[in-house]
């Protein structure tokens, strides 16, 4: 048979055995080289800004659009420059996610307002995707009630498509147009405009009013556009 | 041994001459959202508890402090909240169901001037045809534990 001493003893170092630990020791030492490229290639992480929001790795202008406020006045590109806003788009008729939302940023705001960044600095807009239903005088009433200093706006459908295009908000009717209670289906995050008007980050759902004022305090503080 | 056997037969014959009687659903932290003013729908939150061995399901409501209440239900699929309307909530034997922000709700159409400190009457019917009255305190809606499932 062939298990015998001598054959036993010639398997002991079989001629392969130095070959095969050689290959191996060569693809192990190519896999730690390209592992090693791998980290020094790869881009720099994304600054961490909090759990629930993302930052854009290039803020993104906004278009130019036209809305209208709370009290008639125009609302366009400009309100957006020379400080931050958070923009949340809804509709007054939304008795469960609009007003948690805006709960949610009251306490934000508040929470801002205690650390001394206050509304020369952030602007709070409620943009309704409803113009329908949600007059000037609606929204008066509903955001002010939220705080004296959220702003509300809606308009004609096309001005607000072109904000929501470009932002990647998404609304709908979910009932039939003749239903005067139809629901809309919408984007539940809140987004952050930089003070030149472009989309700096995308706060997700769901919201925290200190984790929301904590992620805005580090991105404001990575520089760029105070 | 033989006259326990007999209250035992007396009692399970009792008790089968009345029928299983179900045992309650209660409703814990019944809280109405304070609507802010114009708003056409205010919410109500509440948890059900169901101590007995049947399923029960909440399928209506209704109160004298709005036009009509509706059972919703919202969901966030894809980033996009979506409400719906909610035919019935199950509450498990021995279980319960909560209507909390960012889940099952109750809509409460056309208020009349909710505010906070006020109570509002709300009727709860179930599948069985149970009626349930609890009397739910109006409050401010808190931003934080405010939550989606």
């Amino acid at each position: 048979m062939e298990n015998t001493p001598n054959a036993w003893s010639a398997r002991r170092s079989p001629p392969w055995l130095p070959l095969g630990a050689a290959i191996a020791l060569v693809v192990l030492a190519l896999a730690i080289a390209f592992a090693l490229l791998l980290v020094r290639v790869a881009p720099a992480p994304a600054p961490d800004v909090g759990p629930g929001a993302t930052l854009l790795p290039a803020p993104r202008a906004l278009p130019e659009f036209a809305l209208m406020d709370q009290d008639g006045e125009a609302f366009d590109l400009r309100r957006l420059q020379g400080r931050w806003s958070f923009l949340f788009f809804g509709y007054t008729s939304c008795p469960d996610v609009c007003p948690g939302t805006l709960a949610v940023l009251r306490d934000v705001h508040a929470e801002l307002a205690d650390a001394g960044i206050g509304v020369e600095e952030t602007q709070f807009v409620f943009v309704s995707v409803d113009p329908d239903r949600d007059t000037p005088e609606r929204l008066r009433e509903y955001v002010s009630y939220f705080h004296r200093d959220f702003v509300g706006a809606t308009g004609a459908p096309q001005q607000l498509d072109r904000l929501t295009r470009f932002l990647g908000v998404h609304h709908r009717r979910s009932r039939t147009e003749g239903d005067p209670d139809y629901l809309l289906d919408h984007t539940s995050a809140v987004l952050l405009i930089d003070p030149a008007a472009r989309l700096s980050a995308v706060l997700s759902d769901p919201h925290d009013p200190h984790e929301i004022a904590d992620s805005f305090r580090r991105i404001r503080s990575l520089g760029g556009l105070t | 041994m033989r006259l326990r056997g007999a209250i035992a037969a007396l009692a399970l014959a009792g008790g089968l001459a009345a029928g299983p009687a179900p045992a309650d659903v209660t409703v814990q932290d019944a809280w109405i959202a304070e609507p802010p003013p114009g708003a056409p729908a205010a919410a109500g939150y509440l948890t059900l508890v169901n101590p007995g061995e049947a399923p029960r399901a909440l399928v209506a409501a209704a109160s004298p402090a709005c036009e009509r209440v509706e059972l919703h239900r919202t969901r966030v699929v894809d980033g996009v909240a979506r409400m719906r309307p909610l035919e019935r909530l199950e509450v498990p034997p021995g279980g319960s169901a909560r209507l909390e922000p960012g889940g099952a709700h109750l809509m409460l159409m056309r208020p009349q001037g909710l505010k906070v400190g006020q109570t509002v009457l709300l009727e709860l019917r179930f599948a069985d045809g149970e009626r349930l009255e609890v009397q739910a305190p109006v409050r401010r809606r808190e931003g934080h534990g405010h939550s989606h499932h």
